[in-house]
């Protein structure tokens, strides 16, 4: 592994869920690469398993889901050590080392991330003080500096407030800062503007990038929308029934798509130089139902562009370009829409 | 509407998932043995409850007492027995009274105008002041011992729980678009309560019947045990075990005690598996 | 906080009313009056129509209901309960030495129930559908099933008839003195009367803990790093008892009422027991008198949940109330 430019590496990860008798596939194959400084997004449509991803990385599934296979590997410091995470006991000491201090999370929804009795001040503390030994007071004075940085007013006052009286953008605010606490190197953020207004959307996603040039914290961004995409990553991994479908640079999937679903899914975001008329296209059609087994290409059933191959197996990643992965049958030159 | 067929195949659905359900399989089976056997009560002895012979008290068990007797000769299997159907009978009478009331209540409070649904919910909310059993003791100590005055003290003071869950339930089910609908159909208000809105709270309304079966089950047994419950000499389980306070037949005749308490544990332990079960099936949280 | 306080303390009083009013006029349906009660049978038929009529006059008993009504209501308000119908005993003096000894009885029930329900309700959150839960979900289920009276006789026939390790009931004996004493007649009334709680408890906090352990801020928590057992202690167990709390302080009103039972199975001499030979000896005024204090503590104790979920939850505590 590439210590110096990668920080995490994500290798055919498999994550199962037992839900009654039936095995759930929410991750069937997935390989990722983080760079660091860089923020990756992970797209795709609801119940693509973009989230189990993020969540699998640090272990924090609930308790019918493990994870089946593969590898997360971490390095926090160029050249330094690799940790395996999958092999970590979910409650244990090392992982919970980790947590929080070299890799945090956002969340969706920051109205219930929040626990309801404590102060805002007192739940950011929890995070600081269980990884550094610093006393209340300098840890008082830093928190209140960080969630000024995050740009909350009057910090000194609404440390000792509860997260009632915090509104939504504010409350993602205080979760960012309970997640950037200790200076990770890695912050994944599933979903973090999908519960909010959209001015407030933006508001996060620029004090995310300031996040990044500031503290060079590298992220994983997960999202639906392909315009946060645009706007806020350098790299890009789509995601369709638990697999990686399509991986690369933002200026490489944007100009140049390659996967029938990234297509569809670009042609579906409405754009402003688009002619007036013009229909957005949507891709025909479900997702199907994660507990069912695939013999062949998932994609296939809702592909314009299908083909025999697509019936028979599955397609392997390739290399269309330098860093340009693609899952599909239909190779560069061959006619599709 | 294809609201026909989606029902019945939701009767199916939550038939398997109960007949998946061991425990509540063993509550029903327990429940129904212990009617059953008191309903079939001649089949299963030739005494009579009431027969009093002063020369055979306090035997022990034998052949033709298969629970020996009690203080005044009488044949303590027999008694259990017929003593059954009173208290069974009481208790699915008043529970089927009292919910019967709750719903009525509950309906109109959760559909009717707001201020209707104010001053109902004031007055159950005066009845949940007053701790059901005393009430029923003082009503009881007034009216005299019944077996109709205690269904109807127990009606009275039983519907309170139900009336608040229908209401609840009906008042968000009225938010619903399909209410909207129907009333933008021209169906009528009593139409849409009854045919739409009850239906919906059917669920709610079958786990409180079970449950309050076991409550009234338990309160006429703590009633007639005080001896303020079911007239003396009428065989219920309450009297059975009214009659054993004293410390000499506690102690050497636990017979007489031990089998109507049991009886009643089973009913009731019955009664709760089942309707534990029923809540599963209906994914009805409980408070 | 304080207009809340003042709200519900205001919300109070028509409730107040409407029982004073109801056990008024119970009181009016019981045969007889003040006069006719005051003297011996053979005295009161010595007596002349116009006699008594007199008397009537002078104490006020032919004034107008709503009159007698507010002059019994300052009488209660100074502490004058009136008298038995049966034994001409001041009730408010009966009621001093019965009271301590229900309030203990209910004091250490609540006490049992609550440390066991909670304790027993959490290690099922934890170990949810382990063996342990199975267990206590059994156990709580026959807790519910079984009349407590039938557990008090069993009791007494194990511990005091067999064993002889407690004394069959009462209060204290002769020479019972110091903590063991006067503990010794507690224990089992006390625990037969919490056992129901115990069950119920138990259910509403694996209930409420299995909630509050899916809820986002429990992963949030354990995103910071914190070990499984702060996170129980310290996210989910003060926002999943404060609910269990309040039930049970709700569920006062079932305590006070399991007392006519265990008090008479144990025949330990407080209000239940009070309250059940007033009835069977047909003491109306008694009964009635208990029935008021009794519905009084309930209304009280609400007004207290209400106060005391107030200052748990900080929503509430802030005046932002959403009103159901």
């Amino acid at each position: 592994m590439d210590t110096k430019n990668i920080i995490l590496q994500i290798e055919n990860l498999q994550t199962q869920f037992q839900v009654g008798r039936k095995t759930v596939y929410a991750v069937n194959d997935v390989s990722l690469e983080v760079r660091r400084g860089h923020t990756l997004g992970i797209v795709g449509e609801s119940g693509c398993g973009k989230s189990v991803t993020a969540h699998s990385i640090l272990q924090l599934l609930p308790s019918n889901g493990r994870i089946a296979g593969g590898h997360v590997r971490f390095a926090p410091q160029p050249g330094g050590q690799v940790l395996e995470l999958e092999k970590m006991s979910r409650t244990g000491r090392e992982i919970r080392a980790v947590r929080g201090q070299q890799i945090s999370m956002v969340f969706q929804d920051p109205m219930s991330s929040l626990n309801p009795v404590y102060t805002i001040g007192s739940q950011i503390m929890e995070n600081l003080r269980l990884h550094e030994k610093i006393s209340r007071a300098d840890g008082k004075e830093r928190i209140i500096e960080l969630l000024r940085q995050l740009g909350i007013p009057e910090p000194e006052q609404r440390y000792d407030e509860y997260p009632h009286q915090f509104s939504g953008g504010m409350k993602q605010r205080v979760m960012i800062a309970i997640a950037m606490i200790c200076n990770p190197s890695l912050l994944i953020a599933d979903e973090p503007t999908t519960a909010l207004d959209v001015t407030i959307q933006a508001q996060i996603l620029r004090l995310m990038r300031r996040l990044r040039s500031e503290h060079g914290t590298s992220i994983i961004l997960i999202t639906h929308n392909m315009g946060i995409v645009a706007e806020a990553c350098d790299e890009v991994a789509v995601m369709y029934m638990g697999r990686v479908v399509e991986s690369g640079t933002v200026q490489q999937i944007f100009s140049a798509p390659r996967h029938p679903y990234t297509r569809a899914l670009l042609r579906s975001v409405p754009r402003l130089d688009m002619p007036a008329g013009t229909e957005l296209a949507s891709i025909p059609g479900n997702t199907p139902d994660a507990s069912m087994r695939f013999d062949h290409c998932e994609f296939e059933p809702r592909c314009a562009c299908a083909c025999d191959a697509c019936r028979r197996g599955f397609p392997e990643m390739y290399a269309c370009e330098p860093g340009h992965l693609v899952r599909c049958f239909v190779r560069e030159g061959e006619s599709c829409v | 509407m294809s609201g026909k067929k989606s029902k019945n195949s939701l009767a199916k659905r939550s038939m398997q998932k109960l007949a998946h359900n061991k425990l509540a399989l063993f509550g029903l089976f327990l429940f129904v043995l212990v009617v059953l056997s008191s309903l079939m009560a001649p089949l299963l002895t030739s005494c009579d409850p009431h027969y009093i012979d002063t020369t055979q008290r306090y035997l022990p068990p034998s052949a033709e007492h298969p629970l020996g007797t009690d203080q005044n000769g009488r044949d303590n299997f027999a008694r259990l027995l017929y003593g059954g159907r009173i208290s069974i009978l009481i208790g699915v009478v008043s529970s089927l009274c009292a919910n019967g009331l709750g719903v009525l209540v509950g309906c109109i409070s959760g559909y009717g105008g707001r201020k209707t649904d104010r001053v109902l919910l004031y007055i159950t909310e005066i009845f949940s002041c007053v701790p059901s059993t005393i009430l029923i003791l003082v009503i009881m100590a007034f009216a005299g011992q019944n077996i109709f005055v205690m269904i109807l003290v127990f009606t009275i003071t039983g519907w309170t729980g139900t009336m608040r869950m229908v209401r609840s339930r009906v008042l968000s089910l009225k938010a619903e678009p399909f209410v909207e609908s129907c009333r933008a159909n021209g169906v009528s208000s009593l139409s849409i309560m009854f045919s739409h809105l009850l239906p919906n709270t059917l669920g709610v309304v079958i786990i409180n019947f079970t449950t309050s079966v076991a409550n009234f089950v338990l309160n006429e047994a703590g009633l007639s045990f005080l001896g303020i419950g079911a007239p003396k000499g009428v065989p219920t389980w309450g009297n059975m075990l009214n009659a054993a306070r004293s410390l000499n037949v506690m102690q050497n005749y636990p017979l007489l005690w031990i089998a109507p308490g049991v009886a009643i544990s089973l009913l009731v332990l019955g009664i709760n598996f089942f309707g534990d079960g029923l809540r599963d099936v209906f994914d009805v949280k409980q408070d | 906080m304080f207009q809340y306080f003042l709200k519900r303390l205001l919300a109070l009083l028509p409730k107040v009313l409407i029982i004073t009013l109801l056990v008024f006029f119970g009181l009016e349906m019981i045969p007889g009056d003040a006069v006719t009660r005051a003297f011996p049978p053979d005295q009161l038929r010595s007596l002349t129509e116009a006699q008594i009529e007199a008397l009537r006059e002078s104490r006020g008993l032919n004034d107008p209901a709503p009159v007698r009504y507010v002059r019994w209501l300052g009488d209660l308000l100074r502490g004058d309960m009136g008298y038995s119908t049966v034994s001409g005993n001041a009730i408010s003096d009966v009621l001093k030495t019965r009271l301590p000894a229900t309030v203990e009885l209910c004091g250490l029930a609540l006490l049992i129930s609550s440390v066991l329900g909670i304790l027993l309700g959490c290690t099922s959150a934890r170990h949810k559908n382990s063996l342990i839960d199975y267990f206590n979900t059994t156990l709580g289920i026959l807790g519910t099933s079984v009349p407590d009276f039938f557990y008090g006789m069993c009791f007494i026939m194990l511990f005091a008839l067999r064993l002889k390790w407690l004394p069959t009931g009462g209060r204290s004996g002769v020479g019972d003195t110091g903590l063991w004493g006067n503990l010794q007649y507690l224990i089992m009334p006390a625990f037969c009367l919490a056992i129901g709680l115990i069950a119920y408890l138990m259910r509403v906090t694996r209930n409420s803990m299995l909630d509050v352990m899916s809820r986002d801020y429990v992963k949030t928590a354990r995103a910071k790093g914190e070990s499984e057992r702060v996170i129980f202690y310290k996210h989910c167990f003060r926002n999943g008892c404060t609910p269990v709390l309040i039930l049970l302080i709700s569920r006062f009103s079932f305590l006070v009422a399991g007392t006519t039972v265990i008090e008479t199975v144990f025949n330990y001499p407080g209000m239940g027991l009070l309250l059940i030979t007033a009835i069977t000896g047909k003491d109306m005024s008694v009964a009635m008198m208990i029935l008021l204090l009794v519905s009084l503590m309930v209304l009280f104790t609400s007004f207290l949940t209400d106060m005391i979920t107030a200052l748990m939850d900080p929503r509430v505590r802030f005046g932002k109330e959403d009103g159901t």
